[in-house]
C-alpha cells in the first residue's frame, strides 16, 4: 500500500508538469493581457511598454514559463496583478468561504441522495422511483442562476425570511453564536441551490449501483435463506452498492475547493469561483495559473484518494 | 485620484454592461410617450428626485441609528490611490485619503483640499498646507508626506497606472532612471510648504495634484527606492487624513469605516459606514429591503419607476463621465475618405438607438466631452441627424456606386465592413441589428464577429479591427483626449491624423487660462466632428439611490458621494 501511494505521488510530478505547460500556454496565448484588459486612456505608449516589461509580458513565452515554474517550485506563485498581493493569500482569502458552502451542500446532497437512490432501486419503476428520477433530472438540468433568482424572489423578497445576498449582514455587529447564526442564514439559499443540482446525479449513481447489486446471485441466496427484506437490502446489498459511491465521493474533493462560479455570483457570495472567473476576464495570469494548478493538484489527490478508498472498502481490490 | 488614475475604460465599459445586463430585457421599454418627461441634463447637472413617502422606510434601515451601509459590486483591495484600478476601490480611498486640489461641480480645480496654492511663471506650483490637518493616528500632515506620496509614483518599479513622466517635472528622469534620491522639481520648503517645478508650463498638471496624500512615517517605514513591497503590503490597511478610517476589510464582502476623530473639517455626523458587496442582479432588492442605504443603480425606466414608487428613496441622476463610440480604422481605404465616415453617421439613427437602449436617460453625443464639463462646446457642431439620402449622396460622391445586387462597389470592390463586437453586450444587442439593416439599405454589407473585451482591445491595438464599439471614461481635464485623437497617440486606434488637431492639443496643454483653453478645445471638437475619426454615439447617465433617512447626501459627476458623506446626518 505504502509503495503504491509513493508511486502514485511520484507519477503526479510529470502530470503536473505537463498540465502546467498546457494551462500556461492556453492562458498566455489567449488574446490580450492584463494591461489590455484594464485599458485606460491616459496610458502613454511608453508607460504601457514599461508596465509590460515590469510584468515580464515582453519576454518570449518559454522564458515566461520557466520564470513562473522556477518560482512555483520554490513555493512562490507570484503576486496577483489585480489584487497586488501573493496569489496564495488571495486564494486563502476566498477558498474557505467556498469550502464552507460546498461542504454543506455536499453533506445535504449525500443525506438526500443516498437514501432516495436506495429506495428508488428497491422499488424500481414505482411511482416514487419515477418521481425521484424526474426531480433528479430537473435538478441536473435547471440552471443555477434561474433557480437562485427564483429562491431569492420567494424566500428573500416575498417571504422576507432569508437574506438576499452576501455572507454576513452589514452593520449587525454580532459576535459568537449570533454571528454564526447570521452566516448560517446567508448560507441556506446558496446551499440549497448547489445541493439541488448535485443531489440528482449522486442519487442516480446510488440507484444504478444498488440495482446492479440487487440482481446478483448472492442476494437471491440471501433471500432464499429466508432473511428479512430489510436485512437483505441494508446489510448485504447496501454495503456492496456503496463501494462505487465511496469512490465518487473521493472525486468530489476538488469541487469542495473549486467554488461555484454562477451560484457565488448570484448571491454575491465571497467565494473563490467568482474570483477565478474575474481573473480570467481581467487576464490576471498569476492568479489564473495559481488557482488552476491548485485545482489540478486537488483533482489528482482526489483520484488517488478514491483509489485508496476503493481498496479500503472492497477487499477484492489489491493495490500494487 | 482623477490624476493618479483616470477612471479606467474597463470599469466604465463593464459597469455599463453589467448595469444593463442587470436590468435584463428592460431596455425596450422606452415607450415614446415616456420620452416627454425626459429631464434635460444639458442644462442641469444633477436631476434629483426627492422621496415622496419617507414613512415607507423599511424597518431594517430605520434600526441602523449610527451606521450608513453602501452597496457596491466588488473590491480589489488596492486601497491606495497610487495603485488603485477599480472605481470601487476609489470610493474606499476617498473615504480615507485627501488631496491637495479638489474639483468643483464643473470639474474645475478649487482649493477645498488640504492645501492652497499659487503658481509662479506658469511652471512652479507652491502648495501651502492648511492648519490642523492630521492623519488618523493624530500626527500632522507635513510637506514631506506630500513629497513621499509623489515619489512613490516615480519609483523605478512602480506598476500602477499613474503616468507622472508626461508632466515634465524637473529632475524626474534622474530619480526614476538614475541614482538621485529626490526629484529636483519637488522641493520641501518647510513643514507646510512644498514646491513643484516643471520644465515648461503644463495646464494638465493641476489635475495631477488631485492624488491621495499618504503618511510617510507609516508607508515609508521599510521602504527603499526600487522596492515597493513594504508599501504594497499595507494596501489593505490604509491610513490617511480623510473623514473616515478603515476598521476592517473582509475580502469579497465588506469594508467597514469609523469616523476619524482627528478630521480637520469636523467630526463626521454618522460614526460608522460600511461598504458591502451586493450582487448586481439583486442590488435593488437589498436596497428596497433596507439592507443598504445607498447604491448606484442601473438607469432604466423600470428601475426608476420602482425606486420612485418605493416612496422612501432619493434619486440623484447625472450624465456619466464617458461616452460610447463606434471606432473605425481610418487607414483602411474604405474609411479613409471622411465622406464615407460621415455617410455612416448619417445612416445610423442614433437618436432612436439611444432611446431604445437608455430610454429617456441617455443622450446622443457629438463631441468627445461630457455635456456638463467646463470645456463642453457645441459651437459649429454638425449633429448628423438620421438622413439616408444625404448618406447615399455622400457615398456616391466618394465614388461608391450602387451595383445591381444592391451593394455598393468602388474599383470593383464590394463595400463590406467587418465589425468586431462583444457578445451579450446590451448596447450592441440593440444597435447592431439597426446598423446591419440601415447599412444594407445604403448598400453596405456589415458582417459581425464576436470576441471578449481583452481580445477586442488587442485587435484594436494591432489595428486589425475594422470597426468596433467601445466606451471611454472622461476626466475633468479635456487634455486627456489627446492620447485618443492626436496623430500616433497611444490610444488613437483609428489611425486618425490631423496636424491641426495635434497643434491645438499642444496649445491646449500649455494654456493655463480656462477661458482660452475652452476655445482651443471647442476648435478641436469642431474639427473632430467634421472629420469624424469615430462616430460618437451617446452619453448615458448614472444614478445613485439614497435612503431618504440620510440628510445631506450629495453627488455630482465630478464629486463622488464619498466627498460629502461625512456631512450626512441620519433623520430620526
Amino acid at each position: 500500500m505504502r509503495q503504491y501511494i509513493t508511486r502514485r505521488v511520484l507519477q503526479m510530478i510529470p502530470i503536473l508538469l505537463g498540465l502546467s505547460i498546457i494551462i500556461f500556454g492556453l492562458f498566455a496565448l489567449a488574446p490580450g493581457d492584463f494591461i489590455d484588459a484594464n485599458l485606460s486612456k491616459n496610458l502613454s505608449a511608453e508607460k504601457v511598454a514599461e508596465l509590460k516589461a515590469l510584468y515580464g509580458f515582453d519576454q518570449p513565452l518559454h522564458i515566461r514559463y520557466f520564470r513562473w515554474a522556477g518560482d512555483a517550485l520554490r513555493g512562490n506563485l507570484g503576486d496577483s496583478l489585480q489584487f497586488s498581493k501573493p496569489v496564495t493569500s488571495v486564494i486563502n482569502d476566498y477558498v474557505w468561504n467556498s469550502f464552507i458552502l460546498s461542504a454543506f451542500s455536499y453533506l445535504l446532497s449525500i443525506i438526500l441522495a443516498v437514501p432516495i437512490g436506495i429506495i428508488s432501486a428497491t422499488k424500481q419503476y414505482s411511482k416514487f422511483d419515477m418521481g425521484a428520477t424526474v426531480v433528479a433530472l430537473i435538478g441536473i438540468s435547471m440552471p443555477a442562476f434561474f433557480l437562485g433568482l427564483l429562491m431569492i424572489k420567494i424566500f428573500a423578497i416575498d417571504l422576507h425570511i432569508l437574506p438576499v445576498s452576501g455572507m454576513r449582514t452589514a452593520g449587525l455587529n454580532a459576535t459568537g453564536f449570533a454571528a454564526m447564526a447570521d452566516v448560517g442564514k446567508h448560507l441556506i439559499l446558496p446551499t440549497l441551490v448547489l445541493a439541488f443540482s448535485g443531489v440528482g446525479s449522486l442519487m442516480r449513481y446510488t440507484r444504478t449501483s444498488m440495482l446492479e447489486v440487487i440482481k446478483q446471485d448472492y442476494i437471491r441466496t440471501a433471500r432464499a435463506k429466508g432473511l428479512s427484506e430489510k436485512t437483505v437490502i441494508y446489510r448485504h446489498a447496501l454495503r456492496n452498492a456503496l463501494i462505487p459511491i465511496v469512490t465518487i465521493l473521493g472525486l468530489m474533493l476538488p469541487g469542495l475547493f473549486g467554488g461555484a462560479m454562477i451560484t457565488e455570483q448570484i448571491f454575491a457570495f465571497p467565494g473563490i469561483g467568482k474570483i477565478a472567473l474575474g481573473a480570467l476576464s481581467k487576464r490576471d495570469y498569476p492568479l489564473m495559473m495559481g488557482f488552476n494548478m491548485f485545482m489540478a493538484v486537488l483533482v489528482l489527490l482526489g483520484n488517488l484518494l478514491s483509489d485508496i478508498l476503493y481498496a479500503a472498502v472492497d477487499p477484492r481490490v489489491r493495490l500494487k | 485620484m482623477k490624476s493618479f488614475k483616470i477612471k479606467s475604460l474597463m470599469a466604465l465599459a463593464l459597469a455599463g454592461m453589467l448595469v444593463l445586463s442587470g436590468c435584463g430585457g428592460g431596455q425596450e421599454a422606452a415607450a415614446p410617450e415616456q420620452a416627454a418627461e425626459k429631464a434635460d441634463l444639458t442644462t442641469q447637472t444633477v436631476d434629483i428626485h426627492k422621496a415622496e413617502d419617507p414613512s415607507k422606510n423599511p424597518q431594517q434601515a430605520l434600526d441602523r441609528k449610527d451606521t450608513i451601509v453602501v452597496g457596491m459590486t466588488e473590491f480589489s483591495g488596492k486601497f491606495m490611490e497610487q495603485f488603485r484600478q477599480s472605481s470601487y476601490d476609489m470610493y474606499v480611498n476617498q473615504m480615507i485619503f485627501e488631496q491637495l486640489v479638489e474639483v468643483d461641480d464643473e470639474g474645475k480645480p478649487v482649493d477645498e483640499g488640504i492645501a492652497t496654492w499659487t503658481v509662479e511663471n506658469d511652471n512652479k506650483y507652491i502648495f501651502k498646507l492648511k492648519d490642523g490637518i492630521k492623519f488618523s493616528d493624530g500626527t500632522d500632515v507635513k510637506a514631506e508626506d506630500v513629497e513621499f506620496s509623489y515619489l512613490l509614483l516615480a519609483d523605478p518599479n512602480y506598476d500602477g497606472d499613474s503616468d507622472m513622466s508626461k508632466y515634465g517635472f524637473v529632475g524626474f528622469d534622474d530619480y526614476k532612471n538614475g541614482s538621485a534620491t529626490s526629484i529636483e522639481g519637488i522641493k520641501v520648503i518647510d513643514d507646510k510648504t512644498i514646491e513643484f517645478t516643471l520644465e515648461e508650463p503644463n495646464a494638465e498638471v493641476i489635475y495631477f495634484f488631485t492624488g491621495g496624500i499618504v503618511p510617510k512615517a507609516y508607508y515609508g517605514a521599510n521602504y527603499t527606492k526600487g522596492d515597493l513591497s513594504s508599501v504594497k503590503a499595507l494596501l489593505t490597511k490604509p491610513m490617511g487624513s480623510g473623514p473616515y478610517k478603515m476598521v476592517e476589510y473582509k475580502e469579497g464582502q465588506s469594508v467597514t469605516f469609523t469616523a476619524n476623530e482627528h478630521y480637520w473639517k469636523g467630526q463626521p455626523a454618522v460614526k460608522n459606514v460600511i461598504f458591502t458587496v451586493t450582487a448586481k442582479s439583486t442590488a435593488m432588492q437589498s436596497f428596497l429591503g433596507g439592507q443598504t442605504d445607498v447604491e448606484m443603480m442601473d438607469v432604466s425606466i423600470e428601475n426608476v419607476e420602482q425606486l420612485k414608487g418605493a416612496g422612501f428613496v432619493d434619486l440623484h441622476r447625472f450624465p456619466t463621465n464617458g461616452y460610447g463610440y463606434l471606432g473605425m480604422n481610418n487607414a483602411l481605404p474604405k474609411f479613409s475618405d471622411k465622406r464615407v465616415r460621415q455617410a455612416l453617421a448619417y445612416a445610423l439613427n442614433r437618436k432612436d438607438v439611444v432611446e431604445a437602449i437608455y430610454g429617456p436617460f441617455g443622450n446622443v453625443l457629438n463631441v468627445p466631452q461630457s455635456r456638463v464639463a467646463w470645456s463642453y462646446s457645441e459651437e459649429g457642431i454638425n449633429e448628423y441627424g438620421y438622413d439616408m439620402e444625404k448618406a447615399a449622396a455622400l457615398l456616391d460622391e466618394a465614388g461608391w456606386t450602387m451595383g445591381d445586387d444592391g451593394f455598393r462597389y468602388k474599383d470593383g470592390e464590394k463595400f463590406e465592413i467587418f465589425f468586431t463586437g462583444m457578445a451579450d453586450h446590451p448596447v450592441l444587442d440593440i444597435m447592431l441589428p439597426v446598423m446591419i439593416e440601415s447599412y444594407k439599405q445604403l448598400g453596405i454589407d456589415l458582417k459581425v464577429e464576436y470576441v471578449d473585451f481583452p481580445t477586442l482591445t488587442e485587435k484594436t491595438n494591432n489595428f486589425s479591427a475594422e470597426m468596433w464599439f467601445m466606451a471611454w471614461g472622461l476626466t475633468p481635464d479635456p487634455g486627456d483626449s489627446s492620447n485618443v485623437y492626436k496623430t500616433g497617440g497611444p490610444q488613437n486606434k483609428y489611425n486618425y491624423g490631423s496636424t491641426k488637431v495635434d497643434e491645438l492639443f499642444v496649445q491646449g496643454s500649455k494654456e493655463t487660462d480656462f477661458e482660452k483653453r475652452k476655445a482651443i478645445y471647442a476648435e478641436i471638437y469642431k474639427i473632430l466632428n467634421d472629420e469624424l475619426p469615430c462616430i460618437i454615439v451617446y452619453q448615458r447617465s448614472d444614478m445613485w439611490a439614497a435612503n431618504s433617512r440620510l440628510e445631506g447626501f450629495h453627488v455630482t459627476p465630478y464629486k463622488e458621494f464619498t466627498k460629502d458623506l461625512w456631512k450626512v446626518t441620519i433623520k430620526e
